[in-house]
């Protein structure tokens, strides 16, 4: 791929809302979720300068993304002591009612996400995004059989923790 | 939960944008990251400069004749600090070869490996300091039942006690926040 700064940045802006909804589902507080989305792109734009096709892209971005999440939760110590309240995600031009029935629902998805183990919640997060068994496997280095086996029960406990 | 809900639930999350967020600062980030860099470094040269320099007073002190409690609390201090020094410093070798082997993209285990690195070292720094403040509490009794102490000194022992004891806090709650993400990655 190069260093071509334009096509960096190209594929920087592309991901960005990915590397946003990613943030908020491994950071609750809202100020620390900005923070380990700019993280993430410093990280995907460092990684993108090193990319020789050897993956798909879009693996390769995810697996740097995910990779920076979980590096974040290593190098966190005050995480459990962050509040519940996120306001990251906007809604999309809707009514009031909608639009209040589906900030709730969000709000809703992103608590119960976040509530998930580290295991499940990487796989729902990659899922959430479209990305096929194959792809999620690439990107967390498993095998399709255990992602499948982990979507299962993340699905499971989503259902449970959104009903609460 | 079924596939329908699933895909529901994949619209609803894909629907959300970015708000508040500002677009990625990488100049700053970039910056930001020397200057952790340049922190590291100058870190480990001020950890051995200081040693250096205790590793000469001792044995200037030992040259001039000095008595013999002082120049064991000396030997003590230089052991004890480069004896530390020696294994953090293997310690976040073997963490820095984690980070640069490039695995930490896709390995859990790594992560914990780098953990568990980080929480060997700060439960060393918890015995070290304790092993430390046993033996100044022991120099400091025998400093002043030798020889008589004034209030300034026993103030100043008090201080230094105290603040072996804060660091010594410091330390395991920083071991307990690793054990703690640790957990939270084997889960």
């Amino acid at each position: 791929m190069g260093t071509n700064q334009a096509t960096l940045e190209h594929v920087i802006a592309e991901y960005w809302p990915r590397m946003v909804r990613a943030a908020a589902g491994y950071e609750r507080n809202p100020a620390l979720a900005d923070e380990l989305a700019q993280e993430m792109a410093f990280e995907v734009w460092r990684a993108l300068a090193k990319f020789e096709q050897q993956s798909a892209l879009n693996t390769y971005v995810y697996r740097v993304i995910h990779n920076v999440a979980v590096d974040h939760i290593r190098r966190a110590t005050r995480r459990h002591e962050t509040a519940l309240e996120s306001e990251v995600l906007d809604d999309c031009g809707v009514g009031p009612d909608a639009a209040l029935q589906q900030t709730q629902q969000k709000q809703q998805l992103m608590q119960a996400i976040q509530r998930l183990p580290l295991s499940l919640r990487q796989v729902t997060l990659l899922r959430l995004e479209d990305l096929s068994d194959r792809e999620i496997a690439a990107v967390l280095g498993l095998t399709e059989t255990n992602v499948a086996v982990r979507l299962t029960r993340a699905r499971q406990q989503l259902a449970t923790l959104m009903a609460e | 939960m079924d596939n329908q809900d699933f895909s529901k639930l994949t619209e609803l999350w894909q629907e959300a944008k970015p708000s508040k967020q500002p677009a990625p600062q990488l100049a700053q980030l970039q910056k930001k990251q020397q200057r952790q860099r340049w922190f590291m470094l100058m870190n480990a040269g001020f950890e051995l400069v200081v040693l250096l320099f205790v590793s000469y007073f001792w044995i200037s002190e030992s040259a001039a004749g000095a008595a013999l409690p002082e120049l064991l609390w000396l030997g003590f201090v230089t052991l004890w600090g480069w004896v530390l020094f020696v294994v953090i410093s293997f310690s976040r070798w073997r963490s820095l070869q984690a980070i640069k082997s490039g695995a930490l993209s896709h390995s859990i285990t790594l992560h914990t490996k780098l953990l568990q690195q980080s929480m060997f070292r700060w439960r060393l720094s918890v015995a070290a300091t304790a092993l430390f403040t046993v033996v100044f509490v022991v120099f400091t009794l025998y400093q002043c039942g030798s020889e008589s102490c004034s209030v300034t000194h026993w103030v100043r022992y008090t201080v230094a006690f105290a603040v072996l004891l804060l660091a010594m806090l410091y330390f395991e709650w920083r071991a307990r926040g690793d054990r703690r993400a640790c957990q939270e990655l084997m889960e």
